[in-house]
């Protein structure tokens, strides 16, 4: 299969592959934001420092009021941690992120500075610590308590803004997600119905394909099974056809023998040489289908001799040539030609088909020619041509099969019933050779024998 | 005679005295005691530990957390500006001194904030408690006395919520649980 037939059967499996990568890839890296997203708390510690200010603040009015109701020193000591306290926070509200996040909120810088300020004037004061200079710490420190608190208010503001602003984009981003989500699992889906599909297509054909097998098993097997019911049948019919197609031949032999004296009628003996020549013909049809039925049935054994080429050649012509006026055969065989190691009567045979079918359909001014020879492989050669009408290339495949004949509408009578190339081919291979048949309408046919190398005798 | 023993009886007392020392060293080891603390005490370890300096709780002042060893860490904040040279006390080393035994630590800082750190993040990560920062040490009004620092620079993945809420300042109690 050729990358384009891959592509192209591909097609859809990739499309799918490619949406669920998309879907995959752009849903994870959403999911990734969704992360970031809830990960960020920037303004909720924004928050948190400023209402942790405002404590402290609270808690540094609340224990100066405590020393100015009891100048103790333990409230003293207290005083002094809480203002630590407000320092720590103040230096923790104007560094670092915090400072980043709450500058937004108005009137943030000015509040911390001034605060600052204050506080700077508060450490003055304190040493020493009397109640007088804690009353006048708490003056200076309780009006802060409403810029704080404004901060604290517009920060919570702020944290609500910007939390429904997250949840719209968290939202929006969950909506992507899920989106993405469902492409991929709908292209997951389709995946997998695509390849459950696939599979049982595949699944589908390989049942189809071994129930195809398993036809074709049993179709040959009736086959075999009928031919050699044909074959046994034909074998046993032309036996006992033969028997008494002998007796006809005999008796009407007897007669044109005019066995009994000449008192005959000359009318009668005409009508026993038909039924002589006709019965003869009808012997070597059933003889045919005979050899047929005991090759297919394996029951042919060669009788292996030498044969010599020559004289088998020019014994067959002389049959042909004898039978009536038709073209001339001529025999160019050199005398040093070797002979064949085989069954005589089988190769006459086979060479008597292949001279009677050319001789059959060849005019009379025509020409056949018979050469023999050794091929490259020092197998000998056998070659029938003729001048006669030829035939198509379908029919000159076809025509070696049994019992095929070719249809020339009607302009030729021929006699034979389709057996005598089938039948040559058949002995051929018998030996070992092969037949091959060579034709053109109008050009005439040529036909070639080749025995195998180990069929060379020495020279006969 | 009387010579040899008198010459022998200070030698064998002295031996006896550094015996006796080794000994009081061997078993102060061995117990882990901890010397008592001389100056003002900042920091109060309690809770699943082993060893003690006062009655339920191991004291430190500051000398004493300086001997455990003093490390230092560059690295900005979240509550700072620009890159901050701090030094102090391995938190593992301050564990490790007072044998503690249990799965978190609860930190809780002089203004009364408190967070639970579980005792991995000691084991796993350098985490110091600072008592100075660019060299001046920590005082109430910037973080001090203790103030529990990651290696924050040196780590990325430290830059967590739960992290900063670890990084506990005004630190005055350690809690083993």
């Amino acid at each position: 299969m050729s990358f384009a037939d891959w592509f192209r059967v591909n097609l859809l499996f990739l499309f799918i592959a490619a949406v669920f990568s998309v879907g995959a890839f752009i849903g994870l890296w959403k999911l990734h934001e969704v992360q970031t997203r809830l990960a960020s708390t920037t303004v909720a510690e924004g928050i948190w420092a400023i209402s942790q200010g405002e404590g402290r603040l609270l808690d540094v009015l609340n224990v100066t009021q405590r020393y100015i109701r009891m100048p103790t020193p333990e409230n003293a000591d207290l005083f002094h941690e809480r203002l630590d306290f407000m320092w720590n926070r103040l230096d923790v509200l104007s560094k670092g992120t915090i400072r980043d996040i709450a500058s937004h909120y108005p009137a943030y810088e000015d509040t911390v500075s001034r605060f600052r300020q204050a506080l700077k004037l508060v450490d003055t004061l304190v040493d020493p610590l009397t109640p007088e200079t804690a009353t006048r710490i708490h003056d200076l420190l309780q009006p802060f308590q409403t810029p704080f608190h404004h901060m604290l208010v517009s920060a919570s503001q702020a944290v609500t803004a910007e939390r429904a602003d997250k949840q719209r984009a968290l939202r929006r981003l969950v909506n992507i997600v899920a989106l993405c989500l469902a492409i991929v699992l709908i292209s997951g889906l389709a995946a997998l119905l695509y390849l459950y599909r696939e599979n049982n297509r595949a699944k589908s054909e390989m049942q189809a394909r071994a129930l195809t097998e398993e036809r074709l098993r049993i179709a040959i097997a009736e086959a075999q099974a009928a031919n050699s019911a044909k074959s046994t049948f034909l074998a046993n019919m032309s036996h006992e056809l033969r028997t008494p197609l002998n007796s006809i031949l005999g008796f009407a032999q007897l007669t044109s023998r005019k066995i009994h004296g000449d008192r005959i009628d000359a009318k009668y003996l005409e009508y026993a040489a038909i039924i002589e020549n006709s019965s003869g013909h009808l012997l070597a049809i059933i003889n045919d289908i005979l050899d047929l039925a005991r090759i297919e049935a394996g029951k042919i054994t060669l009788d292996e001799q030498c044969i010599n080429i020559a004289k088998c050649v020019n014994t067959c012509r002389a049959i042909v040539e004898g039978n009536k006026e038709r073209a001339r055969i001529e025999v160019d065989i050199a005398d040093e030609t070797p002979g064949i190691i085989g069954d005589e009567r089988l190769v006459r045979q086979s060479l008597l088909n292949l001279l009677s079918n050319a001789t059959k359909f060849t005019p009379g001014d025509g020409r056949i020619t018979v050469t023999s020879g050794l091929d490259e492989h020092g197998g000998v050669r056998l070659t029938v041509s003729d001048s006669g009408c030829g035939m198509s290339s379908t029919d000159a495949a076809a025509v070696v099969e049994p019992f095929y004949q070719v249809q020339d509408d009607g302009t030729h009578a021929h006699d034979g019933v389709g057996l005598g190339l089938s039948l040559a081919k058949q002995f051929i291979e018998l030996h070992g050779g092969t037949l091959s048949l060579e034709s053109e309408i109008g050009e005439g046919t040529s036909v070639t024998l080749i025995f195998p190398p180990t069929r060379t005798a020495a020279q006969a | 005679m009387e010579q040899k023993t008198n010459r022998a009886i200070p030698w064998g007392s002295d031996l006896a005295v550094i015996l006796l020392s080794i000994l009081f060293v061997a078993t102060n080891v061995a117990a882990g005691n901890l010397p008592p603390p001389e100056g003002r005490v900042i920091l109060k370890v309690d809770g699943a530990i082993s060893n003690r300096n006062t009655d339920g709780a191991a004291h430190f002042d500051r000398e004493m957390l300086k001997a455990l060893g003093t490390t230092t860490i560059v690295t900005h904040t979240s509550w700072t500006d620009g890159a901050i040279r701090f030094e102090g006390v391995l938190a593992r080393s301050v564990m490790t001194a007072v044998g503690a035994s249990g799965k978190a630590v609860r930190a809780e800082a002089l203004n009364d904030y408190s967070s639970v750190i579980p005792l991995e993040e000691f084991r796993n990560h350098d985490v110091i408690l600072a008592f100075a920062m660019d060299g001046k040490e920590l005082t109430r009004r910037d973080k001090g006395p203790l103030w529990i620092i990651y290696p924050w620079d040196d780590n990325p993945d430290l830059k967590s919520p739960d992290r900063a809420s670890y990084a506990v300042w005004q630190l005055r109690r350690l809690t083993v649980q």
